[in-house]
């Protein structure tokens, strides 16, 4: 019965969406009241390609999308642990403080930051965009993170050392295999925000990084489905690339590959 | 004479300024099982924490063959412990968990061998490359206790490894992992609530109360002969005269009416209970002082209001020593 609330909702809520927009990317638009024809077009894929700089801008996209993913996780796994695991005073204090970054508008953070940014000299470069895209996305990881370690025994990770393992194994062998479905939340949040992120890498990168948003926004105004929907489709395979990047990177650290083992977590 | 295999000399533990335990001091040969019974939140689980290196002592000194541990890291103490949880890794074999001590310092195909070896010795060889949620609560802790053991530890702590299954299974479990314990020689403290499982599985007892031990002695001799009421309570049956003394309830008597040669107390007839064909009567002390269960003849007829009195024979009342 679960089984089959998943797949069917899976399929109404994901699939059929996908299948049209890669349906929408090859035909002509229509317009209300004209009849249905089935005309297929390749206009939507040229219109996309036709800008020498689109994947200049998906491999930035990219690169900086894994480098905010990285270092979401490098301060978000500890944080979250600490969190979770340690009891300190002003921890429920810590914790909302951690949240406020979300309440802050985009605009106000690139604002204020701009000229920091300008002073370290991480304005108008790639790095410095990535930086910026940790505001927005931070406060997740955290709370994912936490939330991933409440549901790990502490005692779990003892008994490793207590078999004997030091603290970087038992987090390879141990904590990060068991954390992969937190993690995987983490990433798939990160790398959807960061990638969707125009007015931050717009004021910070000032022009000279150019991401994904940056090119396909404009077309928004136009009301060319067809064109919209080649830029839509190329923009979700980013995020999956992505996440098989760190699917890559946790096989490599642990020793094995997670997604396929029928150990239930 | 040589020194004792492990010694734990006046360790004392405080948690913000309180005591959980203080001055504990006992020692074990190699190959011996100590019972530490006591009631919950007495820091048996604590005390058996800080030897296993996952807390800190505040004061004291341990010793395993002379050597102090307190300055060794948990991970490279010679110490295995079983938590009350089996704690199986959820996303290894059953194999790969019982190997993964092993793993660290052996290779993987000598791992395997040893690993194979101990999980015949539970009966869980077929289960070598099933996952922790696919076995039962006392299997998944029958490879908690063998994970621990290959690792041949010269101190094994069991901190009430039972308590999270069913009684049928943990009868089953323990008279298994007595025998267990002794065919591989474990030096052990097995910590538990339960006094049976105690005196089951332990060469000695100790019991731990009020963060002392209060007694330390064989199963029976600290049975027959507690030396203070909290151990009467806890660990003996004995119905408690005064501060000074004592009377095991197995002499006790069910009397209508008071007789000489006895102390009679009155109490209420609550009602009886059959084990192995003895039957025993279950007595409130009126006053609400407490209750006892005492042995009474079956064919022994109870008044009707229920009321009576707990005969003490004069003669077997001893005093605390």
């Amino acid at each position: 019965m679960k089984k089959w609330i998943f797949y069917g909702s899976a399929f109404l809520l994901f699939f059929i969406p996908a299948i049209l927009l890669i349906v929408k990317s090859f035909t002509p638009v229509w317009r209300w009241g004209e009849p249905f024809t089935f005309d297929w077009t390749l206009r939507g894929w040229e219109t996309f390609l036709m800008d020498a700089r689109i994947f200049d801008a998906m491999a930035i996209s990219l690169v900086i999308a894994l480098v905010v993913t990285f270092l979401n996780l490098f301060t978000g796994i500890p944080a979250g642990k600490a969190l979770s695991h340690s009891e300190f005073r002003g921890k429920s204090a810590l914790e909302v403080l951690l949240v406020l970054p979300l309440f802050l508008p985009a605009m106000a953070a690139a604002v204020g930051l701009h000229i920091t940014m300008i002073r370290l000299g991480l304005a108008n470069n790639w790095l410095g965009v990535a930086i910026v895209h940790l505001v927005p996305t931070i406060p997740y990881t955290i709370k994912v993170m936490k939330s991933g370690y409440d549901r790990l025994n502490p005692d779990m990770l003892q008994q490793g050392k207590m078999l004997g393992a030091g603290g970087w194994h038992v987090f390879r062998t141990i904590e990060l295999p068991m954390l992969m479905p937190s993690i995987r939340s983490a990433v798939f949040l990160t790398v959807t925000i960061s990638m969707s992120q125009y007015v931050l890498t717009a004021i910070i990168g000032g022009g000279n990084v150019i991401t994904l948003p940056i090119i396909y926004y404009p077309f928004l105004q136009s009301v060319d489905d067809t064109v919209m929907a080649a830029f839509s489709v190329a923009f979700a395979i980013l995020p999956v690339l992505a996440v098989l990047f760190v699917e890559l990177v946790a096989t490599v650290l642990t020793g094995r590959f997670s997604i396929s083992k029928r150990g239930a977590l | 004479m040589s020194r004792p295999f492990i010694e734990v000399d006046h360790v004392s533990k405080q948690f913000k300024k309180n005591d959980v335990f203080s001055n504990l001091s006992f020692s074990l040969k190699e190959g011996e099982v100590l019972s530490l019974v006591g009631p919950s939140g007495t820091g048996k689980s604590t005390l058996l924490r800080c030897l296993a290196g996952i807390e800190a002592f505040t004061s004291g000194e341990v010793l395993i063959e002379g050597n102090s541990i307190l300055q060794t890291a948990a991970k490279d103490r010679p110490i295995g412990m079983v938590f009350q949880q089996a704690l199986l890794f959820p996303h290894l074999t059953i194999l790969e968990n019982v190997t993964y001590g092993l793993r660290l310092h052996t290779a993987k195909r000598e791992a395997v061998i040893e690993g194979l070896k101990y999980l015949k010795l539970v009966g869980l060889e077929d289960y070598k490359n099933e996952y922790p949620h696919a076995l039962s609560g006392g299997q998944q802790q029958r490879v908690s206790l063998v994970r621990a053991l290959i690792l041949k530890p010269k101190l094994l702590l069991l901190d009430e490894p039972f308590s999270s299954l069913d009684p049928e299974l943990r009868r089953e479990l323990r008279g298994w992992v007595k025998e267990l314990l002794r065919k591989e020689n474990t030096t052990s403290i097995f910590v538990t609530h339960d006094r049976e499982e105690a005196m089951l599985l332990g060469d000695r007892v100790a019991v731990l109360a009020e963060g002392v031990i209060q007694q330390q002695g064989r199963p029976k001799e600290v049975y027959d002969h507690p030396v203070n009421r909290l151990v009467a309570r806890l660990y003996s049956d004995a119905f408690v005269l005064d501060h000074d003394s004592y009377c095991l309830t197995e002499h006790l008597e069910w009397l209508s009416e008071k007789q000489e040669g006895y102390e009679c107390f009155q109490a209420e007839w609550v009602n009886d209970t059959y084990q192995h064909g003895q039957r025993y009567a279950h007595i409130r002390l009126s006053g609400d002082q407490g209750r006892y269960v005492i042995p009474v003849p079956r064919d022994q007829s109870v008044n009707t209001d229920q009321t009576g009195f707990i005969g003490v024979p004069l003669a077997f009342i001893k005093r605390f020593e």
